[in-house]
């Protein structure tokens, strides 16, 4: 490992916000290979919002939105299902929002990652029931409850992850910035 | 340097109180809870099931059709089925037939309707609302 003199530089954060997407567009993906934990519902551990809730505690809020948009087209190019682009997008883009405005609180110690992540989880599957609506129609309402309870335990989960991932990586030389 | 740098880092991150066993604060607590509330929600406001109608067919022709909250006992022409609605469901009760299919596949519901194919006839459940007829 080696050491930088500016720890803070542009082309650092950029490549990190890059490092962070690329690790979400692979998890991502191979997310998506696994099939559906109940038959017809598209429900997933939603590992790939780590990297969203990563990129926001460790670089910001700019770089976060970044990795969440970008890992969104890129996944759903390599997997090659582009009409779940509209879900994924709505989800990722409205999960980053609520995160964001969870990471004062979290700053302060007031909430941890895993709240910020429960948070960010239940607002992705809002999103994607909300496009859902738009396009299906109104049937996709009855998914909802199943679909958002399950997101509590996936995303502590994913909280929990985001939360011991984040202890590692900031001890490395990437954690320049305080959490 | 880098060693140094490192150390300071971990002094710092184990001085802070982030950096405890247990990550998850009391108002995480009031979060998930929140988040399960939340969800649970469209459940109260939308109890579905009541609206439902049951149609019952024999030899192809409709001989009932009425609410599924409405408790009746309806028995086909030839007298070889009986149908049962209570309890907001619809269930074949008895069959004439030998291997009783269609009473051993409980209750009707608008994606699995009952079909006795001997004494030919069709259960089934017309959802009042989309997302009833499409997702249960």
């Amino acid at each position: 490992m080696v050491a930088f003199a500016n720890n803070n530089s542009l082309t650092r954060r950029i490549t990190l916000c890059a490092l962070i997407t690329a690790a979400a567009v692979i998890v991502h993906s191979v997310e998506a290979l696994l099939p559906p934990l109940v038959p017809g519902v598209p429900i997933k551990l939603g590992l790939a919002n780590v990297f969203t809730l990563i990129a926001l505690i460790m670089l910001g809020a700019r770089y976060a939105l970044i990795t969440a948009v970008l890992r969104c087209i890129i996944a759903v190019l390599i997997t090659g299902a582009v009409s779940r682009l509209p879900y994924c997008l709505t989800g990722a883009i409205l999960s980053f929002a609520v995160m964001w405005l969870m990471e004062k609180p979290r700053r302060s110690d007031r909430i941890s990652c895993v709240g910020q992540s429960v948070l960010g989880s239940f607002t992705f599957n809002v999103g994607q029931i909300a496009v859902g609506i738009l396009i299906v129609g109104r049937a996709m309402i009855a998914y909802f409850p199943l679909m958002s309870l399950i997101s509590v335990p996936t995303g502590i989960f994913t909280g929990l992850v985001a939360h011991y991932s984040l202890k590692t990586l900031m001890r490395t030389d990437y954690g320049y910035r305080k959490i | 340097m880098c060693i140094e740098s490192k150390k300071s880092k971990t002094t710092e991150s184990g001085g802070n109180a982030k950096s405890r066993r247990f990550p998850v604060r009391p108002l995480d607590a009031v979060i998930i809870a929140a988040v399960v509330l939340l969800s649970l929600a469209p459940l109260l406001l939308f109890s579905r099931g009541t609206q439902d109608t049951v149609v019952v067919s024999w030899h192809g022709n409709e001989i009932y059709r009425g609410k599924l909250s409405t408790p009746a006992r309806i028995t086909t022409p030839d007298g070889l089925n009986t149908i049962i609605v209570e309890n907001g469901e619809v269930r074949m009760l008895e069959a004439s037939c030998a291997d009783r299919i269609c009473v051993f596949s409980g209750k009707a519901t608008p994606a699995h309707p009952i079909i006795c194919l001997p004494n030919q006839v069709v259960i089934t459940v017309i959802g009042s609302d989309e997302a009833d007829s499409v997702s249960w």
